[in-house]
């Protein structure tokens, strides 16, 4: 079957089953790879996952008996609301040779809790290079967490992760290692920009960046903004930024690249979830 | 004696990671890097990258008429990394295009400036770096789960 047809069609069942409008048009794929078609579906919301599955999987059986293969995967896109230490101590009755932490993720109205646990070698990996100085290491380790979930949750294609049905492996030194490849202060100015997009997810916050006319999507704009975020559980006394620009000049051409782009995809989240009632905090450059 | 099919993949993807580690070495810099090593350095940096991805591809079961060529390629990485790991791969396919290609590239992008182009050369070659950790984390990832699916059926015989 022509390839347009058979990817309108497939619109039109997700259409039907009520998740084309949670549908990530970025991230996800509808692929001719030659003797079968490839189909990723991510979803904005994980409380649709269901209803999408199946929709996908009637349409691909139906494309089936008509001699058209499909492989498909439906997953959905999440975002990490918390990490905090845990008072888990075994799993199944097994006591566990790690520190357990729980990190609360959400994915549009689903929020479910994930038990990560850090290992030892991780811990003293750790101490002897903080991916930032001055944190405690409780808070240290809490960090870590957070980034490793961040990287994981990323994967797309058949190498995603969907943390409502599959458990985090442990964080061991190999992952910390993997970590560390940024600077503190790449990590300083990522930390802030998490701090800065969960501030202004706010009606009011929203209506005060209105009124000073600022778009999201500008990421040198983003950057001044992003400066009233640095500091908290950090203790500057090793270094005193005065501002985020400042600590953006000390990256490397790399660690801004991933920068902005990490900066990119925190706006366009936003963007998903407040683009109707503020238009104007989020016009794409031209 | 044949081999198993772990030792095959294992013995292939080895390949590609061999291949891929010494064009990356072979992608650093001299300090004085003169245009046509600037250009080779984009270029053999693009094929590390081609290369750590088929060794990914290759635990993953794909044939190498879907890995071997640029295209296939891509449709491959987007399959089983992601859109964004293919966005990326297609980026730096682009560069070495530019690098092998395009004649006035130093010119036209940067002024006829080779300092800015070396320094854009070794941010790239910095950035696959940076992809590349991501790939050998997959990388092990897919060997293991390999392994573990020998050991599971040798249990089940």
């Amino acid at each position: 079957m022509d390839m347009d047809r058979l990817k309108a069609q497939f619109d039109d069942a997700l259409k039907t089953a009520g998740v084309s409008s949670l549908v990530n048009q970025q991230l996800s794929q509808f692929l001719d790879v030659g003797d079968f078609v490839f189909v990723e579906v991510v979803l904005d919301d994980a409380s649709l996952q269901e209803a999408a599955e199946k929709a996908v999987k009637e349409f691909v059986d139906k494309q089936t008996r008509l001699g058209q293969r499909i492989d498909y995967i439906v997953r959905s896109r999440w975002n990490i609301l918390s990490v905090d230490r845990s008072e888990l101590i075994s799993v199944g009755g097994v006591m566990k040779a790690a520190i357990p932490f729980v990190a609360r993720l959400e994915s549009g109205r689903k929020i479910i809790e994930v038990p990560v646990w850090v290992t030892f070698a991780a811990r003293l990996f750790l101490e002897s290079r903080p991916l930032v100085p001055g944190l405690s290491e409780i808070g240290l380790m809490t960090a870590a967490v957070k980034e490793y979930l961040q990287e994981q949750l990323r994967l797309g294609g058949t190498s995603y992760w969907d943390p409502s049905k599959y458990p985090v492996a442990d964080l061991n030194e190999a992952a910390m290692l993997f970590l560390a490849r940024y600077g503190p202060e790449f990590y300083q100015l990522k930390w802030a920009i998490d701090d800065y997009f969960e501030t202004v997810d706010d009606e009011n916050q929203l209506k005060s960046l209105v009124s000073r006319r600022l778009n999201l999507f500008d990421f040198e704009h983003g950057l001044s903004e992003v400066s009233s975020q640095l500091g908290g559980a950090i203790d500057h006394s090793h270094s005193t930024p005065t501002s985020a620009r400042e600590l953006f000049k000390k990256l490397d051409e790399r660690e801004r690249d991933s920068l902005q782009s990490y900066y990119r995809r925190k706006a366009a989240r936003l963007a998903v979830k407040r683009r109707a009632e503020f238009p104007s905090l989020f016009v794409d450059a031209d | 004696m044949a081999l198993s099919r772990e030792s095959l993949l294992q013995t292939e993807s080895d390949a590609h990671l061999r291949l891929a580690r010494l064009f990356l070495m072979s992608a650093v810099l001299p300090a004085d890097a003169n245009e046509a090593q600037v250009r080779n350095g984009l270029s053999r940096a693009y094929y590390a990258l081609f290369h750590f991805c088929n060794a990914l591809l290759v635990y993953l079961g794909v044939p190498p008429k879907r890995r071997s060529h640029h295209r296939p390629l891509n449709y491959s990485v987007s399959q089983h990394v992601g859109v964004e790991a293919m966005q990326r791969l297609q980026l730096f396919q682009r560069r070495r295009e530019d690098a092998d290609y395009r004649t006035r590239v130093l010119e036209s992008e940067y002024n006829g400036d080779l300092d800015r182009y070396r320094a854009f050369a070794n941010a790239s070659v910095q950035e696959i770096r940076d992809v590349i950790v991501n790939y050998e984390q997959l990388i092990e990832t897919a060997k293991r789960k390999v392994v573990s699916s020998k050991d599971s059926q040798a249990v089940s015989e």
